[in-house]
């Protein structure tokens, strides 16, 4: 008898072994990992329209500072570190210039609207600042308008220069 | 006379531990193998300018196998672990700019199995696989391509995160 209750008792314990079993082998369910990588540059682009301007002839007496014709539309995209900033300069290497006759850069100022562009004046000396910007990437938007002083002094003709945005994304 | 008592009550103890195995719904749950290859995808950088969705380095292949899924809906999803985090320790892109285009390769799914194209997120598992029942043809696979919405407005760096692709059923 002491045989046979053994022999119940080991069948026992093997059946429950068996649920034990059972029950890891069957799993309800499986997952797997996946991981997901990207990788962002800096970069820059700006967009300026229109890239030409006139401004028109006018007497000194009564308009001492002419219009442009029209107003820069300028858009700034940047990509750039959290903690670093994108720059905007405009650099001028010449005088108007009409043949041998000249008209002072520094003739042309600026007004700005829509942040974070800057009013300034051209210098051939150095290269102006065109807008402030904050820290981080994005996009901007805004409006430059440009005027000329009017001075009697000038020379007739027809007076051009070119003037060079740049934008950088550190 | 003690021994026979003993014998009927190991007994009783060894029918109830079969009938507990044999009944068992964790015995004849359904069963779910899962593969996901490769297991680490990556996005290069590109020009928002140009390119407003980039596409994922290689193509994720997932591969489900069920068993002992009779009658029973089930289904692989997919579960962001968080936003994409920039090395920075502070930027993000938001895992909803993660999208994937599922379609199905191999061998037909005869019972219904569909790959479902999606838009990841963090907080509400989004099937990539649908099915009810065992795979007819042993495993049912689905090409994920997975897309990243580019914008001017990532900061620059590398950024990573985990998905848990994990099966399911009701």
């Amino acid at each position: 008898m002491k045989n046979i209750w053994k022999i119940l008792m080991t069948i026992t314990v093997v059946a429950g072994a068996a649920l034990i079993l059972s029950t890891a082998a069957f799993a309800a369910s499986d997952s797997k990992t996946l991981t997901i990588n990207a990788t962002i540059s800096a970069r820059a682009e700006l967009v300026l329209a229109p890239t030409t301007i006139n401004f028109a002839d006018n007497s000194p007496t009564t308009v001492s500072s002419v219009s442009a014709d029209n107003p820069v539309a300028v858009t700034a995209r940047v990509r750039t570190g959290k903690a670093t900033a994108a720059t905007l300069t405009v650099a001028s290497a010449n005088d108007l210039t009409s043949g041998s006759d000249t008209i002072p850069i520094s003739a042309v100022s600026w007004t700005a609207s829509g942040a974070p562009f800057i009013a300034g004046t051209l210098n051939k000396a150095s290269a102006q600042s065109g807008a402030t910007f904050g820290n981080g990437s994005g996009t901007y938007n805004g409006t430059y308008s440009f005027f000329l002083a009017n001075n009697w002094t000038y020379n007739t003709g027809s007076y051009s220069a070119t003037v060079t945005y740049t934008l950088t994304a550190p | 006379m003690i021994e026979k008592k003993t014998a009927h009550l190991a007994i009783a103890i060894l029918a109830l531990a079969v009938t507990w195995v044999w009944s068992s719904p964790s015995f004849a749950a359904i069963a779910f193998t899962l593969t996901v290859t490769p297991s680490s995808i990556s996005f290069p950088d590109a020009n928002p300018s140009s390119v407003s969705q980039i596409p994922a380095s290689a193509t994720v292949l997932i591969k489900v196998r069920v068993t002992n899924g009779a009658n029973q809906n089930w289904s692989v999803h997919l579960l962001a672990n968080g936003d994409l985090l920039n090395s920075d320790g502070v930027s993000k892109i938001p895992i909803a700019n993660l999208t994937w285009n599922a379609t199905m390769t191999g061998r037909a799914c005869t019972n219904g199995c569909t790959c479902v194209s999606g838009t990841m997120s963090a907080t509400v598992p989004q099937d990539v696989i649908r099915g009810l029942g065992n795979t007819p043809n042993g495993q049912f696979n689905c090409n994920t391509n997975f897309l990243l919405n580019n914008q001017w407005g990532y900061n620059t760096g590398p950024y990573t995160q985990t998905i848990t692709v994990v099966t399911a059923s009701p």
